[in-house]
């Protein structure tokens, strides 16, 4: 097991100077003059100098990528004019209400998802089944963003029972903006678990297991629901991104100030530092999140990270 | 006397077009404390018999259109709820493969434990110790290294051989072996089938054992079915049927397997396709086997062969043996 | 049985493949036929008629320029569908060379470009995109750019999968040993063999670039108003969601229906191309069982 995190951690290095690189290359791709389109025509000459200086445009490239990495281990990711502070603090502020929301995104994308995937195998030929397959395609087809809308629509006005904008109203404010979010992605995962498990409950283990006079409850629970739940489970690597960028839509539809809405007023703003800033962490942020997920992954897996022990192998496959 | 009975069993798998009928129309029975061997080429449906006799045809996605499975006065088949009582407690079950058996995320000692805990209702010290004990009674060496070792970690022979230990967990009167080892090396696969037959001297266990492999039979066999399309061809003392066949399907499969053990280059059986691909065989109004037999007549191709039992205990389903016994020569050599 | 019966029968058994086709048939229909179906030019304004209620003469309404909801979501069908066309065909090429050459050369080559293809999937790609076009400026052009160097490595990485998978074919060594050279293998052998996950996967990300595009026109940053694309109708709907509810739902339900329509399609090419299903349907692709 050691090993083999000491191998994942390995692999980490190249992943991260890549997305450092990517981040870094992005001042180079404006079209014109990056400090023109930042502040505008009639920008002072010493104001331009210093900009483009803490921007590091006076460097060559591949100074201004080192300085970017130095800059990443020392907490800084460069300074926002447009704001006047360093970029790190306006991420931070941020973080806190982007953090509730992709809690309760993912408590609903769990609570959803995985159990109408599992129900949906277990009645696969029944009508139900067949009503929550069907439905889960349609809810895989909302975009998050004209989801929070129709929420908005008929949740917030319609009903009257949430919330439709800001975040002054504690938890209650993340509900809408949570199921907009949570709720298209757990269809994605009731459709991983269902197929995952309709896989597993043809396995012969199963068979087996009910052959030995297992409560089909238990045979379900125990042997069925830990592997379909495996496959489920890598994929939540997938959804810290799909968070990420569905922050940017459902923060602005709902007028939330998290990362999301800061990354939409950054680019109204031309703040260029800000969305580099947030690109690298959001980038950072899911490679993390895919190494936990494997780590957790080799742990509920014995297959993945153990070493073959017995005399014979010809049985690993 | 009979311990497990079984009666017009009929099995059908429904495809798109139409069924296909995996199992047509069997009965036999089940002596206690015998071995009684199934054989057939694949796709006979011997497999499919076991599995429904475990009452698991709904979970491989079969159907049953007739019949009764009595075991200890109750027709099983009438309701799941027997099953439960009966199935991995009085009625084991021992699959071909091992390894794709057990479930890859828990450990082989857990898998085992769990049985005895959910049937007998042991404790958790007593799982330990029964596991280990049970493990030990396979003759594996080091069965507390084995019980906490995952699957993938151990070797067919060694996952052949807890499966056996499952089997054995709660003390059943039966125990349904298909084609146990047969996907490993001949001296496992005997190492396996020794042990079996020891333990279920030992412990006075009924046997079901199926097998493709007819030196298995004629080794470990009292009595033996011979299975094809689905029907029983002929039935009856292993000796009496291996060393005088009346069917002419079982001729035939003796011949190959003489051919084959004397490495002769073009079998008995092999001139015909097998039954495995049923889409070439239209529903048979006459025997299952006629399309291949060279001795088939008008008849066998229009109308079932009633199954006949012989002076000597044996059955046949065939209607040369029919028209010879009309001729007053019932046990005339075909 | 002929091929065109053969793919009704097909149609009729699979469900979603049936929707997904109508619906991409209607969609398509729609965006090719747009001047002969929308009753006005989607840019005409009458402010008079501003914020009219669906029914009369307005189908679904109209905005707050005045200008008709119908004929503007018809119209918007072209921009997302040629959006989600240019964006697929793009990446899905530079996807196959790269996939291609990756998986068929394998060694040092094979390292690099998964490498490179595995730090931009490490990046949330719809925030990747957004980002990049940030910096790069809105447009047409500009956002397809942007959506091939987000999306190519999907492609690349399920084109170099198959590729392995099929070069340890024996009718590969059988082709090689015949003194097929390697760009025949590719393009004979090869290619032809791995696109059937290709083609289920591609429609199933036709939905995911027309909702890309949606997004980003949403934010400002893809299609700029006036031109009729879905997302800025979105975005122009906001400030009326509860005065003026239509302009919100048309195409809002557009964009589902659409996304759906190719999801189906994919999750129906996905079951048939899958071989486990075949015996089910009733498909078979020549002797399955020597």
């Amino acid at each position: 097991m050691v090993r083999f995190i000491v191998k994942r951690l390995l692999a980490l290095i190249p992943i991260l100077l890549g997305i450092s690189f990517v981040s870094s290359m992005l001042f180079y791709i404006v079209p014109g003059d990056i400090v023109t389109v930042m502040l505008g025509q009639h920008v002072d000459p010493l104001t331009y100098a210093n900009v483009r200086k803490a921007l590091g445009l006076d460097l060559p490239f591949w100074e201004n990528f080192i300085r970017f990495i130095q800059g990443v281990f020392c907490g800084d990711l460069g300074y926002s004019y447009i704001q006047q502070r360093p970029v790190n603090q306006i991420i931070l502020e941020a973080v806190p209400v982007s953090v509730k929301m992709g809690i309760m995104a993912l408590l609903i994308n769990i609570i959803v998802g995985i159990p109408a995937g599992i129900l949906a195998a277990i009645n696969d030929k029944r009508i139900s089944g067949r009503v929550l397959n069907s439905s889960s395609i349609i809810i895989f087809s909302f975009p998050a963003f004209i989801a929070a809308m129709f929420m908005q629509l008929i949740l917030g006005v319609k009903l009257g029972w949430f919330p439709v904008s800001g975040s002054e109203k504690g938890m209650l404010s993340y509900v809408l903006p949570g199921l907009a979010l949570g709720l298209p992605l757990s269809a994605v995962n009731a459709r991983l678990a269902r197929a995952s498990m309709l896989e597993v409950m043809t396995q012969e283990y199963i068979i087996s297991a009910i052959s030995r006079g297992l409560p089909y409850r238990r045979v379900i629970i125990k042997h069925g629901l830990r592997n379909a739940l495996i496959p489920v489970l890598t994929n939540f690597g997938m959804f810290v991104g799909a968070f990420m960028s569905g922050f940017v839509l459902t923060e602005t539809v709902f007028n939330l100030p998290g990362m999301g809405r800061l990354v939409f007023s950054a680019i109204n703003a031309r703040d260029f530092p800000v969305l580099r800033g947030i690109l690298f962490i959001s980038a950072l942020f899911a490679v993390l999140t895919n190494l936990l997920v494997d780590l957790i992954y080799a742990r509920l897996d014995p297959r993945i990270a153990t070493v073959i022990v017995g005399e014979n192998t010809d049985a690993a496959g | 006397m009979e311990i497990l009975k079984v009666n017009d069993l009929t099995v059908y798998f429904d495809t798109r077009c139409r069924p296909v009928k995996a199992v047509d129309g069997i009965s036999f029975a089940l002596r206690r404390g015998e071995t009684l061997g199934i054989v057939g080429e694949s796709g006979s449906g011997k497999s499919v018999t076991a599995l429904t006799v475990m009452g698991l045809a709904q979970s491989i996605g079969a159907r049953i259109v007739s019949g009764e499975v009595w075991y200890d006065g109750k027709n099983l088949l009438s309701s799941q709820d027997l099953y439960r009582q009966v199935r991995g407690k009085k009625i084991s079950y021992i699959p071909q493969e091992a390894a794709p058996a057990l479930n890859p995320v828990l450990q082989v000692g857990k898998q085992l434990g769990e049985m005895l805990s959910v049937h007998l209702g042991l404790s958790a010290g007593d799982v330990r110790r029964k596991t280990a004990q049970l493990l030990e009674t396979v003759e594996l060496p080091q069965p507390e290294l084995v019980a906490r070792l995952y699957p993938h970690q151990l070797s067919g022979g060694i996952l052949q051989r807890v499966l056996l230990a499952m089997a054995l967990s709660c003390g059943p009167d039966i125990i349904i072996a298909d084609e146990p080892a047969s996907s490993l090396d001949t001296t496992i696969q005997a190492q396996i089938l020794r042990l079996l037959g020891t333990i279920k001297a030992r412990e006075g266990l009924s046997l079901i054992l199926i097998a493709h492999d007819l030196g298995v039979i004629y080794q470990n066999c009292d009595r033996v079915l011979i299975m094809y399309g689905g029907r029983i061809m002929e039935a009856g003392l292993t000796s009496q049927i291996l060393e005088n066949p009346l069917h002419p399907y079982t001729v035939s499969l003796l011949e190959t397997y003489r051919c084959l053990e004397e490495g002769m280059k073009q079998p008995g059986l092999t001139k015909s396709c097998p039954p495995a691909s049923r889409e070439n065989i239209p529903d048979a109004l006459g025997c299952v086997f006629a399309y291949r037999c060279q001795r088939a007549m008008d008849i066998c191709f229009l109308k079932k062969a009633p199954s006949l039992t012989l002076d000597d205990g044996r059955t046949v389903s065939c209607h040369h043996l029919l028209h010879l016994r009309q001729d007053g020569n019932p046990d005339a050599r075909m | 049985m002929p091929p065109v019966r053969r793919f009704i029968r097909i149609l009729l058994t699979v469900k979603p493949l049936l929707w997904g086709t109508m619906i991409a048939a209607v969609i398509s229909a729609a965006s090719v036929l747009a001047p002969l179906i929308s009753p006005v030019d989607p840019l005409a304004q009458d402010l008079s008629a501003s914020l009219s209620a669906p029914g009369g003469q307005w189908i679904l309404g109209t905005d707050a320029l005045g200008r008709d909801v119908f004929s503007r979501v018809v119209y918007g069908s072209r921009i997302s569908l040629a959006f989600a066309f240019w964006v697929l065909t793009l990446s899905l090429l530079t996807g196959t060379v790269l996939g291609t050459v990756a998986g068929y050369f394998g060694g040092i080559v094979d390292s690099v470009i998964m490498r490179v293809s595995d730090i931009f999937l490490s990046f949330p790609s719809l925030l990747l995109a957004m980002i990049i076009t940030a910096f790069t400026g809105p447009g047409m052009v500009n956002l397809v750019g942007v959506f091939v160097v987000v999306y190519w490595a999907v492609f690349a990485r399920l084109i170099r999968g198959q590729v392995i998978s099929i070069k340890s074919m024996p009718y590969i060594d059988a082709a090689r040993i015949a003194g097929t050279g390697p760009f025949g293998i590719i393009t004979k052998h090869l290619l032809p063999n791995c696109f059937s996950p290709v083609i289920a996967y591609g429609a199933m990300m036709m939905g995911d670039f027309i909702i890309g595009e949606t997004a980003l026109s949403f934010l400002g940053l893809g299609i700029q108003p006036p031109k009729p694309s879905w997302g800025v109708m979105l975005a122009d709907a906001r400030n009326y969601l509860f005065t003026a509810p239509w302009l919100m739902l048309a195409p809002g339900f557009a964009v589902l229906i659409t996304v759906l329509g190719f999801n189906l399609l994919g999750d129906g090419l996905g079951y048939l191309l899958n071989p486990k299903q075949h015996e089910r349907v009733g498909v078979s692709y020549g002797n399955t069982e020597g």
